[in-house]
């Protein structure tokens, strides 16, 4: 089958190839996981339930049953045929909790929580790959979203199911070369997420390896990513960052990053204000020192004055006294002669 | 330079407790040896009792001093402006706050968070006031209280600053 025994085939000729960004014809992609809903039911002709009620179980057993008659019908190199069915046989498994619920539910869950991972995020929602309703979304999407397990999957680092800037084409020729490309990275990867083992990793490296996204976990992601992208069988880094559970809460992650930088944004915010309430303040104080000190100098320049005219008052005074008591007592301070003694 | 805008304008305190006014009384608000000017800071231990405020006037005209703090509980964020720290009412003009009736309580400066002002606004009175304390000191509105006592514009306003002291002294 052209997508799982085509891994080995597609990842050497990747560069050459179309740019990730390419749609690749249908005919190449040749992958059940790269069909819609509707085409899917289309193509088991008619045959397959609808599938809103069905279960996840049956669901992806009408997968592998498709699958396989694809691979059949295909013609493939014999190494992708043989390696087809022993990829498939390990491709998929569901978490517990996924099984048991309808498809409509699960749909339904990934929607809620794709507004909730875009409300308080300050990225603007993946436009094109939010298919609005069941029937348009692709298989594969739709597995990645649900958190579908892919056992040797570990972990590339994590990133919103759909990156804003990744046209819904471009993920169906790269995820079924990842799945397989799982199993080639499994020995390399290392173990701590064997137990994780997240399509959301394969989601993410999809979304990576098609469109180099800078996705909010910018800078993490790009690391495995690059890797991804040039073929390269090294070990993704390790993510700093803590994994959710399942495909549904991947936008927690993401949202919990954006919400430190909120946070800090808030605080910068706050401490700009404070700021300009203390250079205010300082300006008040400053203006109000300024206007006491011309006060004081003004009061100062007054009672100098004053003082000045005070003593000069005081020295006409004693003048003034001394002309006023010439006349009456003018004799008494002249020198007097009393007697003319005998000389 | 100084002159030509009020330090009271630029610390908001004409906008956000009272109205662009012209000043006609001197007023000085003493705590302790020195009189405060606008904009000062003071420690609340240092405003803990009420100050000394002297004010000039007529002697028969009465005044009434409010004092409130606009930035209570946080400058950030005053959802309690104002809140109420002291009312003194019918003081008799060149005299000081001691001679007038203390309607509400004086409260010294406690702020929790931040840098608050704490203003002191002297209003002239028509007639006598016979006033009532509000319930509640959160929320206080010098406007409103001046408009319903007929107190018309403010005749002086002082402001000064106070925050929280740290618990621990520095080293």
């Amino acid at each position: 089958m052209d997508c799982l025994g085509g891994s080995g085939r597609r990842r050497q000729q990747e560069p050459e190839q179309l740019p990730p960004m390419t749609p690749l014809p249908l005919a190449r992609q040749g992958s059940v996981y790269s069909l819609t809903f509707d085409e899917f039911q289309s193509t088991l002709g008619g045959a397959g339930k609808d599938f809103g009620s069905m279960n996840m179980d049956e669901l992806l057993r009408s997968i592998w049953t498709a699958e396989e008659s694809h691979s059949v019908a295909n013609a493939t190199t014999s190494a992708a045929a043989a390696a087809a069915p022993i990829q498939r046989q390990g491709s998929l498994t569901l978490p517990r909790t996924l099984s048991q619920k309808t498809v409509d539910e699960v749909w339904r869950n990934m929607m809620c929580f794709g507004a909730h991972s875009d409300a308080p995020a300050a990225a603007p929602p993946p436009p094109a790959q939010r298919q609005p309703t069941l029937g348009e979304i692709t298989l594969e999407e739709f597995l990645v979203r649900a958190g579908v397990v892919r056992e040797d999957m570990t972990a590339g680092p994590l990133v919103p199911p759909a990156p804003a800037s990744a046209p819904p084409p471009t993920l169906p020729p790269q995820l079924p070369m990842l799945f397989p490309h799982g199993d080639v990275f499994a020995p390399l990867v290392p173990p701590p997420y064997l137990g994780n083992g997240f399509v959301t990793g394969a989601a993410g490296q999809a979304g990576g390896a098609a469109a180099s996204v800078v996705s909010p976990v910018g800078p993490v992601t790009s690391n495995g990513f690059g890797k991804m992208e040039g073929g390269d069988l090294s070990s993704l880094s390790p993510s700093p960052v803590p994994y959710v559970f399942n495909g549904g809460m991947r936008g927690r992650k993401a949202s919990a990053i954006e919400k430190v930088s909120e946070r800090r944004q808030r605080r910068m915010i706050k401490n700009r204000e404070s700021a300009a309430k203390s250079r205010q303040r300082k300006q008040a104080y400053m203006m109000e020192l300024e206007a006491e000190v011309a006060k004081l100098k003004e009061l100062n320049e007054e009672l100098h004055k004053k003082q000045v005219e005070m003593l000069e008052k005081q020295n006409n005074e004693v003048l003034e006294r001394m002309t006023r008591q010439i006349g009456p007592t003018a004799k008494r301070i002249c020198l007097r002669r009393t007697l003319t003694g005998p000389w | 330079m100084a002159r030509l805008v009020d330090p009271l304008v630029v610390g908001r305190v004409i906008g956000e407790v009272v109205d662009l006014f012209v000043p006609s009384i001197f007023m000085t608000v003493a705590y302790g040896p020195k009189d405060i000017s606008n904009g000062c800071l003071l420690k609340p231990s240092a405003a803990a009792a009420p100050p000394l405020v002297r004010i000039s006037g007529r002697r028969n005209d009465l005044y009434t001093l409010i004092m409130t703090d606009p930035d209570a509980p946080s400058p950030s964020d005053p959802t309690m402006r104002e809140y109420l720290q002291w009312i003194v009412a019918n003081i008799p003009g060149g005299t000081d706050a001691t001679k007038g009736e203390e309607v509400v309580a004086y409260m010294g400066p406690r702020p929790p968070v931040g840098i608050h002002r704490y203003v002191l606004v002297l209003f002239e009175q028509k007639t006598r006031v016979h006033a009532e304390a509000p319930e509640e000191r959160a929320n206080f509105n010098t406007r409103a209280f001046a408009a319903r006592h007929e107190l018309g514009l403010p005749t002086a306003v002082v402001y000064f600053n106070s925050q929280k002291e740290p618990a621990n002294r520095r080293r």
